[in-house]
């Protein structure tokens, strides 16, 4: 009996247990597929059901790693002896028949017995629920915080068709006649749209979509025609007999407004408006505009470029020009590269290439002209700017043709930087063949003449520089601005002072500056016994030494001219007795501003809405009607509701009858937004009448203080 | 007085018990004496405590109910001070507990038979004018709790087409929300303004006119989604006329060439005289007649300009003569004088000395300049010389920059103005496109300049606020002797000639209608009028009316004043005294009570 009773509360115990145990995985479970379910909808933008999901694989992997079904009543027999020590670590004697047990056992059998009953609960199973559910109440926080904090992502979709604004969808007025209207928009294939069906009357449709109204009229009707931008009737074709199924299609090509007539009732205006297809935009984020690849660089350009177009690119590529030779024996070669990577049909690409100019045939002289081009489905082509790359000829810039021919005065060195180029080729060459010793000392002479080179032009420069500041740019010093006689000065020569004779224009000395500071470097390297470092800093002195000669060529056609002989007598006298000043007279037309009527108009109409005037007759308010149907056919959304208010009000006046001050509202507003801030024109202060009383304090004011 | 019953009851009760005790003593000697020391005691203690601004109950009282009265205010105070009031009002319309009051009329004659009794003013009040009429009739004060009111503004109802309208104003919020001020133009919200709650305020709202001609726009006061008011703003926009001008240099430059294409491209009338050899000029004449025989720069001839631009140097190398005549059109005849400074303007003549210039450190970049006249104004010039000209007493500054450092400012010289500009090269704003605050600039420069239009006579109406069947005065002013006659519609009006400023002239009209309409002498003028519906600005009259019965109530306060005089010596010490008598009171008795 009492064994029985022992045996019962432990396998109790052994029970509680199992089920407290597969409790707790249970709780962790929900935390988790809870949380999991909070972010997959917030990031994602999945269904929330997949946390159930979660929360029964969570479960299941917790289970087989805690297996909870594995307890024996050993093992509670000694959790019960860790946990309580009145059982003296003895509980496993309760599992055995006291009958089995020896005289001693069943003394401490007993004992245990009693120790045993008075344990309430034993093991404090609850206890063990406390820090799982604790856990279960954080992650229901958190995810209850996440779900707040992260932001929500709407599912979207890249091919929706486009939707009316909801201002334009609510109060169409249809006219009564009209018992059901059905318009079916097909976009074109290229923006991959689906087709869709629509029940009001106002569009908005991808440019292109072909629309096809589908009318009917609860009795048979005459006639329904459509009326485009106020101008173009196009009549519809009825489908049956009775004249009640009216139907047309028609292509969506530009924005604007219709309305439709039957038997000559006509409805209000209703917007047509389209969604533009933009043509692709590129990008050229590498090389610059304008390369040169100097001597020593490596002959490649790198290009990167973004194209990017609303529906998807068609094709891509680069055409390049290879223009080679000079003179008239430029010939010129074209090529079309196909952008690496590059598929139909992306609505973004990154071009990422490497444009080796040797393989695309270039030689030392050539320069390569090329540009990107791309093209959308809709067919619109869009060209990038052109860029440049040139590659400089050494031996070009080793002629000498064109130096005799120097019109303005230049520096006279030219020679000796060239001739140190081939020197230090030559010793580049030599190099295996003479000792190191003799290699630098060549070296170091030859810096040496580049130094004298450089100081020769330094020198030059020099005395430039000491004059610069008598220059133009003299001209900002602050304490003497404004100075006509400095301006003058300036910007003219004084041919009478032999000392103060120019040479160089700023241009020339700022060129020249730059090739003192590539002569530097090209010395540094020769000094450093490094000529093959030098080169390039040499062949850029000398190239930019060429454009500066290039610069100063001037083509003069030969002409048969005589002058007239001078006459001594007269030269500088400097007598202008005979010339006449000038007299100008010229009448300028002010130029209007064109919404004059506009802005009157709409200071009429505001009087208007207080006391009912006629219609004036200078035809401003016309003029401010054509102004504002103009812009209603460019943005219906905007200016519709005010071309209609127009109407009602023109037509309200013309017979006479009162106008509602809600339409001239709508009038008003319409017209202002179309209107520009106008311009700023100084004017003179209206100062009242002239009264003798100001006059004479003022001059008894200078009677007194003179 | 609940509470005076009280303490009559209580000293009722008093007195008997004391005097019962006195009566009931064993020793019964100087009763007489005791009973009155005890009496003297009560009463002394008893006006001791009484109320101190007791009014006298049982006197009719004059009650005057203006608009904006609350009933429930009269009927509290009615319920306080008794219920027997006579009651008047000012205004037809207003009816108390649904029923019509007497009009009180005739102030003067209510002043002269109630000198002295105080009457109760509900509502927002009188006009300072009534008051004149009543005036020493004191009284009390009891205006309305809601209070929210435009309290002051102002706006130019003549503009430019342009110009900016500018609408300043004061604000008294007393409420317990915020309340937004916007200007409305055309069903259009141009400018809002928020004032918070509790708060009173200025505010300034703007807008650059679109229209041309004469509109009203309307300010509106909302609190919420409550519209407290929407007031009508009108505002007429005119095209301006061009100005003549006269361009003068030493040399020809692209700053005079650029400005003077531009505006006569505008219309305007412009001479040009460049020297562009030793006596030789360049003159060119747009949209003016050309004259061939170099007209000599005389007095006769800059008449015919409103500003003349020139240079130190050029006004340096003219004859003597011509450079009087130039002073003294300026000085005399009001012609605006441009000058663009340079370095070598020296601080003797009569254009520069008011100039000195100021030469800072040069700083390469964008100087942004504000208008000190109108503040929306601002340019951004590219401009490496920082010349400014130093502050002088009498100096205007028109275009400053952020430190405070002025570029152009404008002198009174006589009658005419010399405005100076140390600005070069204002052209680039133009040429960077930027030609919005090219315009403004030269704009600011040659407004301040221009020589003002003096018309032969003009019209206004009196006050600012001329209302729908009100008397306005329409106030002409004009310099001949001839007795002028004006028309409104079919009505002639006589004005009367001021007796101290003989070129005023005054006539009292009463407008019919509501909205624009043109002054009573339309034929000369055509001075666009705009007269008030009835209703309008009602919050800014009440605000008014409030302001000069607070300020009347203050005047001629509760108490008349001969009464006040009447009550001097013992009764403004009356507490001291009544303390003295019960303090002898209860020494007599205590006294007795010891002795005997």
């Amino acid at each position: 009996m009492e064994a029985n009773k022992n045996r019962e509360i432990i396998e109790a115990t052994r029970r509680r247990l199992i089920r407290t145990r597969f409790l707790v995985d249970a709780m962790l479970s929900v935390g988790i597929g809870f949380l999991a379910s909070v972010l997959n909808q917030q990031i994602t933008g999945g269904n929330r059901l997949w946390g159930l999901l979660v929360a029964f694989i969570a479960f299941l992997i917790l289970t087989a790693l805690h297996k909870p079904w594995r307890v024996s009543r050993e093992g509670i027999a000694r959790l019960l002896d860790q946990q309580y020590p009145s059982l003296q670590e003895s509980s496993a004697l309760l599992l055995q028949s006291p009958a089995e047990l020896q005289l001693l056992e069943q003394l401490q059998y007993h004992k245990v017995t009693t120790a045993l009953s008075a344990i309430q609960s034993p093991l404090q199973l609850n206890r063990r629920l406390r820090g799982p559910a604790c856990w279960l109440v954080i992650m229901l926080l958190a995810a209850v915080v996440l779900g707040l904090l992260l932001p929500h992502k709407v599912e979207v979709n890249a091919g929706s068709p486009a939707k009316l604004p909801p201002a334009l969808v609510k109060q169409e007025a249809v006219l009564p006649g009209i018992s059901g209207v059905s318009i079916s928009i097909r976009p074109p294939a290229y923006t991959r749209h689906p087709a869709r069906e629509q029940h009001n009357f106002s569009l908005l449709a991808e440019t292109g979509a072909v629309a096809s109204w589908e009318l009917s009229t609860g009795a048979g009707v005459g006639k329904v025609e459509f009326i485009f931008n106020d101008r173009r009737h196009v009549a519809l074709q009825s489908n049956g007999k009775e004249h009640t199924q009216w139907k047309l299609e028609k292509v969506i090509d530009s924005t604007g407004f219709y309305q439709v007539s039957i038997d000559g009732r006509l409805s209000e205006l209703y917007t047509l408006q389209t969604i533009p297809d933009a043509p692709p935009v590129i990008g050229i984020h590498l090389p610059k505009q304008y390369t040169i690849i100097d001597y020593g660089q490596p002959e490649q350009v790198h290009l990167r470029a973004s194209i990017t177009d609303d529906y998807g690119i068609k094709e891509a590529f680069i055409a390049a020009t290879i223009a080679s030779g000079s003179g008239e024996a430029v010939k010129f070669k074209e090529q079309r590269i196909p952008l690496n990577g590059f598929a139909p049909g992306a609505q973004h690409f990154e071009a990422q290439q490497l444009l080796a100019l040797q393989k695309m045939g270039m030689k030392p002289g050539d320069e390569l002209y090329f540009y990107l081009q791309a093209t959308d489905y809709h067919q619109q082509q869009t060209r990038s700017d052109i860029q440049i790359v040139q590659l400089p000829d050494p031996a070009q810039l080793m002629s000498m043709d064109g130096l005799a021919n120097s019109l303005t005065l230049k520096p006279e060195y030219f020679r000796s930087q060239r001739q140190i180029i081939i020197e230090t080729e030559q010793l580049l060459k030599d190099r295996d063949t003479i000792s190191s010793s003799a290699f630098e000392s060549k070296s170091n002479n030859l810096g040496i003449d580049q130094q004298l080179l450089r100081l020769r032009y330094g020198k030059f420069l020099g005395d430039e520089l000491s004059g610069e500041t008598e220059g133009a740019d003299g001209l900002g010093d602050i304490a003497d601005f404004s100075n006509a006689d400095k301006v003058r000065d300036a910007f003219t020569d004084h041919h009478d002072n032999a000392e103060d004779a120019t040479y160089l224009d700023p241009q020339t000395k700022k060129q020249l500056r730059v090739i003192i500071n590539q002569m530097w470097n090209a010395e540094l390297h020769l000094r450093t016994f490094t000529p093959k470092e030098a080169l390039p800093f040499a062949y850029k002195a000398l190239r930019l030494l060429k454009d500066l000669q290039q610069q100063s060529r001037v083509y003069v056609a030969k002409t048969n001219f005589k002058t007239t002989p001078l006459d001594p007598a007269k030269r500088l006298s400097g007598d202008l007795s005979k010339i006449k000043a000038a007299h100008t007279q010229k009448t300028i037309v002010p130029d209007t501003d064109p919404q004059q009527y506009v802005r009157e108009a709409i200071a009429w109409l505001n009087s208007m809405a207080v006391k009912h005037t006629p219609i004036p007759d200078n035809g401003r308010l016309l003029q401010a009607q054509m102004q504002l149907q103009q812009k209603a056919i460019a943005q219906p959304a905007l200016y519709l509701p005010a071309v209609q208010a127009m109407k009602r009000v023109v037509s309200n006046l013309q017979l006479d009858q009162p106008v509602a001050a809600a339409d001239i509202l709508l009038l008003q507003k319409g017209l202002q937004s179309m209107l520009q801030m106008p311009a700023t024109l100084p004017s003179a202060a209206r100062s009242g009448t002239r009264v003798g009383l100001s006059k004479q304090y003022f001059d008894h004011l200078q009677q007194t203080q003179p | 007085m609940i509470s005076a019953y009280w303490i009559t009851a209580l000293a009722c009760l008093l007195l008997v018990f004391l005097l019962y005790k006195e009566w009931k003593r064993p020793l019964q000697r100087r009763l007489a004496a005791r009973w009155l020391a005890t009496a003297l005691l009560v009463t002394s203690l008893l006006l001791l405590a009484w109320p101190a601004e007791q009014q006298l109950t049982g006197s009719t009282q004059n009650v005057l109910l203006t608009p904006g009265f609350s009933e429930d205010s009269v009927a509290n105070w009615m319920r306080q001070h008794g219920d027997n009031v006579k009651m008047f009002t000012t205004d037809a319309s207003l009816l108390y507990k649904n029923a019509p009051l007497p009009l009180l009329l005739d102030f003067t004659t209510f002043s002269r038979m109630h000198p002295h009794d105080t009457l109760q003013v509900f509502g927002n009040g009188l006009p300072a004018s009534t008051w004149k009429k009543l005036a020493p009739v004191p009284i009390a004060f009891h205006p309305p709790a809601d209070k929210r009111a435009i309290t002051d503004i102002f706006w130019q109802q003549q503009l430019e087409l342009g110009a900016t309208l500018l609408v300043q104003g004061n604000y008294d919020n007393n409420g317990n929300t915020a309340v937004t001020i916007q200007l409305d133009a055309f069903g259009a919200v141009k400018d809002s303004v928020t004032i918070a709650a509790g708060r009173q305020q200025p505010f300034q709202l703007r807008t650059v006119p679109l229209h041309s001609g004469n509109a009203v726009y309307t300010l509106r006061a909302i609190s919420g989604t409550d519209t407290l008011c929407a007031e009508p703003l009108p505002v007429a926009v005119a095209a301006p006329a061009p100005l003549r001008l006269l361009i003068i240099s030493a040399a020809p430059d692209f700053e005079n060439t650029y400005l003077k294409n531009h505006l006569a491209g505008k219309g305007f009338l412009i001479t040009m005289i460049t020297t562009v050899s030793s006596n030789k000029t360049d003159r060119q004449y747009l949209n003016t007649a050309l004259q061939q025989n170099d007209p000599p720069i005389t007095a006769d001839y800059l008449s015919g300009f409103d500003v003349l631009l020139s240079d130190p140097e050029t006004l340096k190398k003219m004859n003597t003569a011509a450079l009087n005549n130039v002073r003294a059109a300026v000085q005399n005849k009001g012609l605006g004088l441009l000058i663009r400074m340079d370095s070598t303007a020296d601080a003797s003549s009569f254009y520069t000395r008011h100039f000195p210039l100021q030469h800072l450190p040069t700083a390469a970049g964008i100087l942004a300049l504000h208008s000190t006249t109108a503040d929306s104004t601002r340019i951004a010039i590219k401009t490496a010389n920082r010349t400014a000209i130093r502050y002088r007493p009498g100096v205007k500054p028109l275009l400053q920059d952020e430190p405070g450092n002025c570029y152009a400012a404008a002198a009174l010289y006589g009658n005419g103005f010399v405005v100076a500009t140390t600005l070069q090269q204002t052209y680039s704003l133009a040429l960077s496109g930027n030609q919005p605050a090219y315009q403004q600039l030269w704009a600011t420069l040659l407004r301040a300049a221009a020589k003002p239009v003096y018309t032969e006579e003009q019209w206004r109406t009196e006050p600012f606020f001329t209302f729908q069947h009100a008397p306005a005065s329409v106030v002409l002013e004009k310099n001949e002797l001839a007795v002028p006659l004006a028309r409104a519609d079919s009505v002639t009006l006589y004005l009367q000639q001021d007796e101290q400023l003989p070129f005023i002239w005054k006539a009292v009209y009463w407008p019919v209608e509501a909205g624009w309409q043109m002054l009573p002498a339309a034929q000369q003028g055509g001075n666009a009028w705009y007269v008030y519906p009835k209703n309008s600005w009602q919050q800014l009259i009440n605000y008014q009316h409030r302001l000069a019965s607070t300020q009347y109530a203050a005047v001629y306060a509760n108490v008349p004043a001969t009464t006040k005089e009447a009550r001097s010596g013992w009764w403004q010490h009356r507490q001291f005294w009544l303390l003295l008598l019960f303090m002898a009171c209860c020494t007599f008795l205590w006294i007795e009570q010891k002795l005997s």
